[in-house]
């Protein structure tokens, strides 16, 4: 089982290339036990849509 | 160089016009106005990747001057906005490549690259469960509508350190790929991730702190 620190990773670096098999299902299934990192995930994405707005 | 007014007080109808595609046969200056319009935006992101306020001038008056020489490459594809900002990206670009690498860079880099720091939004033991945050930000979107979260954003932006910030902006702002900006930067892709990384989990506790978790805020 991977830890939050790990999971945080894993989250930014999804969002620049494609993780492998392996990360991914880890990071899934982190994410399903861990409410805090669902929401940084969220707050990640939002971030990338904020700067997409802002230069729109 | 010709130097265009600082403080144009834009009209209404010009701001429109900054953040929409033109319909065929908009008068030029209409155009040149939705430009002037995007200045201070121009300017704010030009200060993230630069840091030095006569650069950034000198950057976004180039982007300008570009821009209305080349008025007729304007396809309308995209907003004004969005289209200068592909033309400051490689003024920006430019303008690094120029620049002697400083030193002071090269060294403020390794501090970016140690995380010691952003690990503190964790426990040290056991799982290493979050600490600080994150909090609920219940609908985030809404906030786009507020013209002062974007200035809350470009605060956020300011406080990065230099790497971490020009890394990010060129990623999410001009849309760079890891490689070009790897390249750019002279760093590793591993360096990329970690400043990413940096400035993600940076950006979402300033912006969580300043705006999303301030009663006064919303």
């Amino acid at each position: 089982m991977i830890t939050c620190p790990e999971s945080t990773r894993l989250l930014s670096r999804g969002m620049d290339a494609r993780l492998s098999l392996f990360k991914r299902l880890a990071l899934r299934s982190h994410l399903r036990i861990c409410p805090a990192c669902r929401r940084c995930d969220e707050q990640f994405r939002f971030l990338r849509s904020t700067m997409q707005r802002w230069r729109a | 160089m010709r130097r265009l007014a600082r403080s144009t007080s834009a009209s209404a109808a010009v701001m429109a016009i900054a953040g929409r595609t033109l319909p065929e046969g908009t008068d030029t200056r209409d155009f040149e106005a939705a430009a002037i319009a995007c200045r201070p935006y121009l300017l704010r992101v030009a200060m993230v990747q630069l840091r030095d306020r006569d650069l950034a001038e000198d950057v976004v008056q180039e982007t300008l001057l570009s821009a209305f020489g080349g008025l007729d490459r304007f396809e309308g594809q995209s907003t004004v906005k969005t289209w200068l900002t592909a033309i400051l990206k490689h003024k920006v670009l430019d303008a690094l490549r120029r620049r002697k690498r400083d030193p002071v860079d090269a060294s403020a880099l390794e501090g970016e690259l140690d995380l010691g720091d952003i690990d503190e939004f964790f426990a040290s033991q056991g799982e290493r469960a979050w600490e600080n945050g994150p909090g609920p930000w219940g609908d985030p979107a809404a906030a786009w509508e507020e013209k002062r979260f974007f200035d809350m954003v470009d605060f956020c932006l300011q406080r990065l350190p230099a790497s971490t910030a020009r890394a990010f902006t060129m990623r999410e702002l001009f849309e760079m790929e890891t490689r070009e900006i790897c390249r750019e930067l002279s760093i590793t892709e591993s360096n990329f991730r970690v400043l990413m990384y940096r400035a993600r989990m940076a950006l979402r506790a300033c912006l969580e702190s300043n705006w999303f978790l301030q009663p006064s805020e919303n």
